[in-house]
């Protein structure tokens, strides 16, 4: 699965895996996420992944040249939750648009966790 | 030499000021916002955090540093807009903390509050990319922490620090290529040292109020996205609809056209010659009725939503000790793991493992016990991790004499079950999951550490009973009488250019102060790999490994 594009020297294919990698070192960087999580995956064992496995937590769908993201996140205990979500919309849409050219219509941020940083 | 204290007044003071200045320069900090997301909003952004926290001034009592810290860093908070401005209210939640309860404190202590307040912020991202406002907060912070020492004087110490401050902001483009691509610095490192010079200059010539009031219009605006009761009273569906409709997939959309206008939430999705439809609706028996042109339903399920919230809040203590797997009865694939150590069974059942096998090396378990467990899962497919080598027999003979259907993902490990778990997602069918879950155990390459059982010489190696031998491939790659030793001698061998991740699973016995030793000692060795160390309670082992 991917989306593929014809150009006059042969064609261009990007994974859903490759989506999910760049919207999931987007989302790492982002301020008040501590961690990623997995779909389904329960509390208290977000330790459990590596931080570096940038595209677990991250669920792609691509629709034609739309894509829609889903994330599953651990924040830090002590931000505005609605607040950094936004931020990671923001900045995660703008990395996938700016990287592969592809519409993300839906970056939805899930989250997951809560862990207490001191 | 002058020995300051700081009050509450004064961080008023400074507050005011603060917020003085990043409303005289918000629109310069607006156009240098290149990154993370270049719209530039980062100077209104950290204007109206900054605003939403001076207006709790109003509400303090009392004037001791306590008070005032806390008022302006719960302002902050709910007030934070962008990432600038959530920075900004963790910094200031920081400083908070340090402040708590005191009425005043000295100068140094205002210092390190400032290394605690930035520290605390580095740890609330994954990856903090250097070149932004946070690397700005630790060059002024330093700055602080310098001046404070020879000097007890605020406003000295503060100005040495914004000097700092600005160097570090000097250097950001260098930090970060989106800055110097631009020809920027840090919009928000640069915002921070404009609210500080705002504040030393408030702290000086006690200026400003009018500046203030000016804004109070704009102020109003800062309200908290999403007030906190109003998730509870949204009831504007009451009824939560979901069946099963047996038609064509391609109608998919002509049935979702059908039935949009009736409700909210509404989710879609096939599965073969099945649509799930999941919507919240208050006219339930109009939707059954459209979809049922389509085909025939079933498995219809209608809550009432406003029933579950009451139950869910009165219902709290015993929906903890509900089994893991409560919506088990729906679920399309259940999994069945084999495990040993309460560690890694919480672990798997954490993951989503709905029926655990006892058992593992040197306790293998019947393969009846494969057969009950698979009967027992509330799925209607399973996927089965025997996690060890001698198991995947056993499940397959469990398989052939089973009626429903079950797939074997021969996981010869523990940890490597776990890596296939990650993969799994409860959206794909059987074939897909399995088919990503075998894939996953491609990558991951495991290790153990254990103890002989009796002498043996192996190769060249002469192994005595009870030494700690490290195994990987089913080969003895180290022996001797230090488990660190063991370990690193076992990661040398596993650990290769392209892994990314090691994980520690610690047996029963070991204690965790080890396995962190153990696990810092890895982090040394191999900078670039990530190091996680999970408390396994296994027997047998003391440490199972993997590398992926």
């Amino acid at each position: 699965m991917g989306e593929s594009q014809q150009t006059d020297y042969g064609k261009i294919e990007i994974t859903e895996e490759a989506l999910a990698t760049i919207a999931g070192a987007a989302a790492v960087r982002c301020y008040g996420i501590v961690g990623m999580v997995p779909r389904g995956l329960r509390q208290g064992v977000s330790e459990i992944l590596g931080k570096d496995d940038l595209n677990k937590g991250v669920e792609v769908r691509q629709e034609g040249s739309n894509v829609k993201i889903d994330l599953w996140v651990v924040m830090c205990y002590g931000v505005k939750m609605a607040e950094v979500a936004r931020n990671v919309m923001e900045t995660v849409r703008y990395e996938v648009e700016k990287m592969t050219g592809l519409h993300a219509i839906e970056v939805n941020v899930n989250v997951v966790g809560v862990r207490i940083i001191k | 030499m002058d020995h300051d204290v700081v009050t509450g007044e004064q961080v008023r003071q400074l507050f005011l000021g603060g917020l003085a200045a990043i409303a005289e320069h918000q629109k310069e900090i607006d156009r240098l916002n290149v990154f993370p997301v270049p719209d530039g909003d980062t100077g209104r952004n950290m204007y109206l955090t900054m605003a939403a926290a001076v207006k709790e001034l109003d509400k303090v009592n009392g004037v001791g540093i306590g008070s005032v810290g806390e008022a302006v860093a719960r302002g902050s908070l709910l007030g934070a807009r962008g990432n600038s401005g959530v920075i900004l209210s963790q910094l200031i939640r920081g400083l908070a903390d340090s402040m708590k309860g005191k009425e005043r404190i000295s100068v140094q202590e205002f210092a390190q509050a400032w290394q605690n307040a930035v520290s605390s912020a580095y740890r609330a991202v994954i990856k903090p990319v250097e070149g932004t406002m946070l690397t700005v907060a630790r060059g002024f912070t330093q700055g602080m922490n310098e001046a404070a020492v020879s000097s007890g004087e605020l406003k000295k110490v503060l100005a040495h620090a914004i000097q700092r401050g600005y160097q570090t902001l000097r250097q950001t483009p260098e930090m970060l290529p989106a800055l110097k691509k631009a020809g920027v610095v840090d919009a928000g490192g640069k915002g921070l040292l404009v609210i500080l010079e705002g504040g030393l200059q408030a702290l000086g010539d006690g200026m400003l109020q009018p500046a203030v009031s000016d804004r109070q219009q704009e102020i109003n605006v800062v309200t908290p996205l999403l007030s906190p009761n109003e998730a509870e009273d949204d009831f504007t569906y009451l009824y939560c609809t979901e069946f099963l409709l047996k038609a064509s997939p391609s109608q998919i959309q002509e049935i979702k056209k059908e039935i949009e206008g009736l409700g909210g939430s509404l989710v879609t999705g096939n599965v073969e010659d099945y649509i799930k439809v999941h919507i919240h609706t208050n006219y339930p028996g109009r939707i059954l009725d459209r979809c049922q042109r389509y085909g025939t339903l079933h498995n219809i399920q209608i809550s009432n939503m406003r029933d579950q919230y009451e139950e869910s809040r009165t219902g709290e203590e015993e929906k903890d000790d509900a089994p893991p797997v409560e919506d088990g009865g729906t679920a399309e694939v259940g999994i069945v793991a084999v495990a040993a150590g309460e560690g890694i069974k919480n672990i798997l059942l954490n993951l989503g493992v709905a029926r655990i096998i006892e058992g593992g090396q040197t306790m293998n378990p019947p393969v009846e016990d494969f057969i009950q467990a698979i009967a027992e899962v509330p799925a209607r497919q399973v996927i089965v991790l025997p996690n060890n080598k001698n198991l995947v027999m056993a499940a397959e003979q469990a398989k052939q004499m089973i009626s429903r259907p079950v797939e074997i993902v021969p996981s010869t490990s523990i940890p490597a079950g776990i890596s296939a778990l990650l993969a799994f997602n409860d959206s794909l069918n059987l074939e897909e999951n399995v088919k990503r879950m075998c894939q996953q155990l491609e990558c991951v390459k495991t290790g153990e550490v254990t103890y002989a059982v009796r002498d043996a010489v192996i190769g060249d190696q002469r192994i005595k009973e009870g030494d700690i031998v490290a195994i990987y491939r089913g080969e003895v790659v180290a022996s001797g009488s230090s488990l660190e030793e063991a370990v690193l001698a076992l990661l040398e061998r596993m650990v290769e250019e392209r892994d990314e991740l090691v994980t520690l699973y610690s047996g029963a016995g070991v204690e965790l102060a080890e396995m962190e030793r153990i696990a810092n000692r890895i982090r040394d060795a191999y900078p670039d790999v990530e190091v996680d160390a999970q408390e396994g309670g296994q027997p047998v082992y003391y440490f199972l490994i993997s590398v992926e």
